[in-house]
C-alpha cells in the first residue's frame, strides 16, 4: 500500500466566516476545488444563496467527484428553499444540532420527514457537559418516531467543554449507552475525529489526503488542526500546491504535537481565542 | 472461514488510482488495483478466497474492520 498521495482526496470546506473582512471570494475556492478533482467534498455551514448555488453546481456536473456531503445547521434552513429537489437526492446531508436546539412542531415534522425520505440522512449532535441529558433525550424522541437515520454524537469543541474531564466524559457515555439498550438497532456512533486520527498516526497505512479549508481561505489537514495561509486567494495558487506545502511544512509536525495531548483537545489547548 | 466487507469503508476508483476511505472519518488508504478488485468483489457479496490476500494484509483488513468474519 502506498503511503504518500500527491493531492488532497477528501476536501472539507467550511463556507461561513464570522469575519467578513477576511472572507475569500467563494468563486475562487470553487474553481480550485473543481480543478483539484477530489473524490469527496463536504460543504460545511453554507450560509448564503451563493453557497447553495455552489453546492448545486457541484452536484449538477458529471465529474469524478463520487460523493458530495452537506453539513448544515438544520434550524437555519429549510433545504427545499435552498436547493432544487432533483439535486437534493444526489447529496448526503449531515444536519447539525446541539442538544439544546429547540424544535417546534413544524421543525420536528420537517426533520422526521427528511430522515424518512433520505436513505443517507445523518444527524450530528454536538455535545458538551451542559447538554448531555438533553442530547440523549433528543435522539431518543426522534429515533422513537422514525426508527431510521444515522445519529452521530461528537464533542462540541468551540466552547470550554468539560468533557475533557474523564468523569464527565464517562457520565456522558453511560447516558448515551442507555440509547443502545432502548434501541438495539439504532445506528448511533460516538466519535471524535481528533482521537481517531491521533490513534492512527503511527500506523503504516495512514495517509494525508485530507484538506480542510476555513471560511477565510486558510488550510489545514483536519478541522481540529491549526490552519495556515497559503495564499488561496491568489488565482495562480492551486489547491494541490498549497496542500503539498502544508503537508511538508506542518502536517507531520502538527500531528506529532497532537500526541503530546492526552485528551485530544489540540486546538483548545493551543488557541487562546477559543472561548 | 468466510469474510465480508463491513461497509464502514468505501472503495473509490478515480482515473485508475484506487482508494479505501473510512466513510465516517474520511481517513484514506491508497490501494493497488488487485486489492481493489478483491475488495470490490467482497463488497458485492462474493465470498472472499483467503488465498487472494496474504495473511498480514488480511490481519490489517480485519483489525481495521474493512473485513469481518462470518460465522
Amino acid at each position: 500500500m502506498k503511503r504518500d498521495l500527491n493531492k488532497p482526496i477528501v476536501i472539507h470546506w467550511c463556507m461561513n466566516n464570522c469575519n467578513k473582512q477576511g472572507q475569500i471570494p467563494k468563486g475562487v475556492i470553487e474553481g480550485k476545488i473543481r480543478q483539484a478533482e477530489p473524490i469527496k467534498i463536504r460543504f460545511i455551514n453554507p450560509r448564503s444563496q451563493e453557497d447553495w448555488r455552489i453546492i448545486e453546481s457541484f452536484a449538477n456536473e458529471s465529474s469524478d467527484i463520487k460523493e458530495i456531503q452537506v453539513e448544515y445547521d438544520f434550524l437555519e434552513y429549510d433545504i427545499k428553499h435552498c436547493i432544487d429537489i432533483d439535486i437534493e437526492k444526489k447529496l448526503i446531508y449531515l444536519v447539525a444540532f446541539s442538544g439544546t436546539s429547540y424544535l417546534d412542531h413544524d421543525a420536528r415534522n420537517r426533520l422526521c420527514n427528511m430522515i424518512k425520505k433520505q436513505d443517507n440522512f445523518k444527524i450530528i449532535v454536538y455535545i458538551s457537559h451542559k447538554n448531555i441529558a438533553e442530547s440523549v433525550c433528543f435522539i431518543q424522541s426522534v429515533y422513537n418516531e422514525v426508527k431510521q437515520g444515522e445519529f452521530i454524537i461528537k464533542p462540541e469543541k468551540n466552547i470550554k467543554n468539560e468533557l475533557t474531564d474523564i468523569s464527565v466524559l464517562h457520565e456522558a457515555i453511560s447516558q448515551i449507552a442507555e440509547l443502545y439498550k432502548l434501541f438495539p438497532d439504532i445506528k448511533l456512533s460516538v466519535y471524535d475525529e481528533e482521537k481517531i486520527v491521533r490513534d492512527i498516526i503511527r500506523l503504516p497505512y495512514y495517509m494525508y489526503g485530507n484538506m480542510y479549508i476555513t471560511g477565510d481561505g486558510n488550510i489545514s489537514m483536519y478541522s481540529f488542526m491549526p490552519a495556515y495561509n497559503y495564499g488561496l486567494s491568489d488565482p495562480q495558487v492551486t489547491l494541490e500546491e498549497a496542500w503539498r506545502k502544508l503537508y511538508h511544512e506542518h502536517a507531520t509536525c502538527d500531528l506529532e504535537k497532537i500526541l503530546e495531548y492526552p485528551r485530544y483537545w489540540f486546538k483548545y489547548f493551543n488557541r487562546k481565542e477559543i472561548k | 472461514m468466510r469474510f465480508r466487507f463491513t461497509g464502514i469503508f468505501d472503495l473509490f476508483n478515480q482515473k485508475n488510482e484506487y482508494y479505501l476511505i473510512n466513510k465516517k472519518l474520511d481517513t484514506i488508504i491508497q490501494i493497488n488495483e488487485s486489492m481493489y478488485k478483491v475488495l470490490s468483489n467482497a463488497k458485492q457479496g462474493t465470498e472472499l478466497n483467503c488465498n487472494e490476500i496474504n495473511l498480514n494484509t488480511m490481519n490489517i483488513l480485519i483489525y481495521n474492520r474493512v473485513l469481518e468474519a462470518i460465522n
